[in-house]
């Protein structure tokens, strides 16, 4: 699967240019049967009431909603939509597939996509921001949408292929008036299977015999809420589940052994956990020790012990196989030990190392177990070179800037992986770029800054991999940020699912899943 | 007719002390929000499995649910929608909280009224086998079931249920369904822990009823036995335990938050377990007042019960509730 990834990452055109030859929506695994069952499937995410579509990221992996492009580990492909062109450097064409249907049996045409982008673009201000600020939204013919931004903006393609993007049939969703509850058994989506039945802690999905892409394999889904791992795997060994979406890596542990339970991770990872650094406050102002600090934490280790075995680890922000990568972490105490000696920290008593009266200590700041697990990995090693690592666990995530601006040290964060939105610009821009999610501090460097404006609007794949390749090589010199592990979505299945794909991006259910034989 | 009135006196006191402990007990549950870690619009957000929201969006969300505005104004207002039956809506699914909760109030009352049941059946069976033996090996065998049963925490006794009745045995569900089929062993789990801090003191009261004059006058005109375990001494323990009952009640609601988790069980706790884990704070803030009221309810319905039953306590001055 990673080859198949790298391949399309290699040939696909990553700026959102879709591909003009079309297939059918799972092509690769179209041979399948028709069969008489049900599956039921458990999940952590379930809500009591029908969410509005509008904030939907759920159904899709229920197979229930599709978007206008599917995405893929750094890459998207058509979907609803046969192709999504900018035509201008402001203006993007959506062109949709012939013949497809609501699960209710109203086309999905331009009509219907304007309806649908307008009811989107009325949540608000951040919403019509990831879209570019729209001007217009029109339809240029029964099956072309036309969009108009107000500035050049490069990634629609990309944002209609993001998880809160899925496609709906506004119409019946205005219907009903906020009372989302309403549109069961309402077919608003155009998936495989349809929500028609809810009741607390579980829904229930008939397959969608008018499918546009073909026959479904299964009569229906049952999903089941179930928040606690230990009850999920054992209602999949008592055979009440067949499949279980993404349990903690724990689970695996839980798993191991038990006859009938099978724990799988997608090979291709979605998440990713790394250090962000404050380069601005000592010790960690200097950049020796900052590269000594990246040196003397064992990645081999961490995804060894904090993700049981089920992690990668990294040696840069893209895994080594992918055609963004850019290798430069490593494992080298001795490396560790010289760069801090060329530092002026010297061992103290206790062999934690000393400058001017200081101590090399680094706040290392956690905001859940996990971390805590990566950090408690990583202390023996930093202590080992010298470092007197502070473990500081924080109330959450977003706890952590405040202290990181004011006191410096690291911060353990996670960030959903290349390939979310299809745009591994993205993703690496969340830790580096001024402004973005991720980059805590905030770190600015104009090198980086001038890197991502460069290729913010390039559709030329080769340029823009070159580009994030040199910023990472701006990381690795000056080491603002150090990738750990990743680790893909999970399933834990039934002997009957144990095949059952397990896609890296949360789209666990469509067509062709059935049971083994 | 005197003492009718002064039941109703004292009901009606009971219900100010409802309402006043309702009033604190919901601004408890308001400054809730301000205590909850970070932030709940970024934690809200940062459920989708997408990549995580923009200061733009989280600042939207914030605006959405109010946050931005000062707390003694959102306090005043989410006052005045529950003055009016108004629970305000999940942040999570937007559904009503006074809805969500009528959705799973069935299944959580089947429960709670089931393990309450069995709780008392188990409490009283248990309570006069020892209180009948007392001393003697009965008497040992039920005292040290229940120190047992009390020390196990109800996930562990739910899980070792689960993974030795349900896996080895194949009896029962894993994952329960709300109804009176899968209702056995989540039942039985959730009663233990009540009975089992319940035979004590039972079994105290049955003691000192057995010493009462009415038992002794009952004995000494050869009643039977059973006529004075069952006829007098019962009774008279009764009315001191129901206080117990009432604590019950408040172990019932703890319990089946965990219990409901556990088992699945698609009842108020399971969704208030949800709720904390994805931090809907209307939720919890419904829970909250629900489960004040139901414990306070119970409560003051165990003193008025107990003054009903029993002629000592309505003497005079003896009705103001406690």
């Amino acid at each position: 699967m990673r080859t198949i990834a790298c391949t399309i990452l290699a040939t696909a055109v990553l700026a959102g240019c879709s591909s003009p030859g079309v297939e059918s929506p799972d092509s690769a695994q179209s041979q399948h049967t028709v069969t008489d069952q049900r599956a039921v499937v458990a999940t952590d995410q379930l809500t009591d009431g029908v969410v509005d579509p509008k904030d939907d990221y759920l159904e899709v992996a229920f197979g229930d909603s599709e978007f206008l492009m599917r995405p893929r580990i750094g890459s998207i492909e058509p979907w609803l939509a046969e192709a999504i062109t900018q035509t201008t450097p402001t203006t993007w064409q959506i062109q949709l597939r012939p013949d497809v249907t609501f699960q209710n049996g109203k086309p999905v045409d331009a009509k219907a996509i304007v309806s649908w982008l307008q009811y989107e673009l009325s949540g608000g201000e951040a919403q019509r921001a990831s879209l570019g600020d729209p001007t217009s939204i029109v339809a240029a013919g029964d099956r072309v949408v036309e969009v108009t931004t107000s500035t050049p903006f490069a990634s629609l393609a990309n944002t209609l292929a993001g998880y809160d993007w899925p496609v709906y049939d506004a119409e019946t969703v205005q219907q009903v008036n906020g009372n989302f509850n309403e549109l069961v058994g309402k077919g608003i989506f155009t998936g495989p299977f349809a929500l028609t039945a809810l009741r607390p802690g579980e829904r229930t999905y008939q397959r969608n015999e008018r499918y546009w892409g073909g026959a479904v394999a299964l009569t229906g889904l049952t999903v089941k809420a179930i928040t606690d791992p230990q009850a999920a795997v054992n209602a999949v060994a008592a055979g009440e589940v067949n499949i279980v979406f993404d349990p903690p890596v724990n689970t695996v542990v839980a798993a191991r052994g038990r006859p009938g339970v099978h724990f799988t991770i997608a090979k291709e990872a979605p998440e990713y956990f790394g250090i962000n650094l404050n380069p601005y406050v000592a010790p960690l102002d200097d950049v020796r020790v900052r590269r000594a600090f990246a040196l003397a934490i064992d990645n081999n280790a961490i995804a060894k012990g904090a993700t049981f075995g089920v992690g990668t680890p990294l040696k840069g922000a893209f895994p080594s196989d992918s055609p963004l990568a850019y290798d430069w972490k490593s494992f080298d105490l001795p490396q560790a030990r010289t760069l801090l000696d060329q530092a002026g920290w010297v061992p103290g008593p206790d062999g934690v190392r000393v400058k001017g009266g200081n101590r090399l200590s680094v706040p290392m700041y956690i905001y859940n177990d996990n971390f805590e697990a990566v950090a408690t990995i990583a202390a023996p090693t930093l202590k080992e070179v010298g470092f007197d690592p502070k473990l500081i666990r924080l109330e959450s995530a977003d706890a952590a800037p405040e202290p990181l601006r004011r006191d410096g040290g690291a911060y353990l964060l996670n960030l959903q992986g290349f390939g979310q939105t299809g745009d591994p610009r993205l993703t690496l821009a969340q830790n580096f770029r001024v402004g973005d999610i991720y980059n805590n501090v905030p770190v600015r460097d104009e090198r980086i800054e001038q890197t991502f404006a460069r290729i913010a609007d390039s559709t030329d794949p080769a340029e823009i991999a070159a580009g994030l390749r040199e910023v990472q090589k701006y990381n690795a010199e000056d080491v603002f940020y150090i990738p750990l592990v990743m680790q893909g979505y999970r399933l834990l299945t039934d002997d009957a699912y144990q095949h059952m794909p397990v896609s890296p991006m949360y789209l666990f259910i469509d067509r062709t899943t059935a049971p083994a034989g | 007719m005197l003492g009718v009135g002064a039941l109703g006196v004292a009901a009606g006191r009971a219900v100010g002390q409802i309402a006043a402990t309702m009033l604190v007990a919901s601004a408890l549950a308001f400054s809730l929000v301000p205590l909850f870690p970070g932030d709940p619009a970024f934690a809200i957000l940062s459920q989708a499995v997408g990549p995580l929201p923009s200061a733009e969006a989280i600042a939207g969300k914030r605006a959405e649910l109010g946050l931005d505005r000062p707390l003694a104004e959102r306090y005043l207002s989410y006052l005045s929608s529950v003055g009016h039956g108004d629970l305000t809506r999940s942040w999570v699914s937007n559904t009503p909280v006074s809805e969500l909760f009528a959705s799973r109030a069935g299944a959580t009352a089947l429960l709670a009224g089931t393990a309450l049941a069995l709780a008392l059946a188990t409490t009283i069976a248990l309570g006069l086998i020892s209180a009948a033996g007392s001393g003697r090996w009965p008497d040992e065998l039920a005292r040290t079931l229940a120190i047992g049963g009390a020390a196990i925490p109800p996930f562990v006794l739910g899980l070792l249920c689960l993974q030795y009745v349900v896996i080895k045995l194949g009896v029962g569900k894993v994952v329960t369904d709300g109804t009176v089929h899968t209702l056995a062993l989540p039942a039985a789990v959730l009663a233990t822990g009540i009975a089992c801090l319940w035979i004590r003191p039972l079994r105290a009261l049955l003691l000192d009823a057995l010493t009462s004059p009415a038992v002794l006058v009952a004995q000494a005109r050869g009643a039977s036995r059973a006529r004075v375990l069952f006829v007098h001494a019962l009774p008279h323990a009764m009315v001191g335990f129901l206080p117990f009952v009432a604590l019950g009640v408040g172990g019932l609601i703890t319990g089946a938050l965990v219990v409901e988790a556990v088992f699945s069980w698609p009842g108020l706790g399971l969704l208030v377990v949800e709720a904390v884990r994805r931090r809907d704070v209307p939720v919890i803030q419904g829970f909250t007042l629900y489960a004040t009221f139901a414990y306070v309810v119970a409560s003051k319905g165990a003193d008025l019960m107990a003054r009903v039953l029993d002629p000592r306590l309505r003497s005079a001055g003896a009705w103001a509730p406690r």
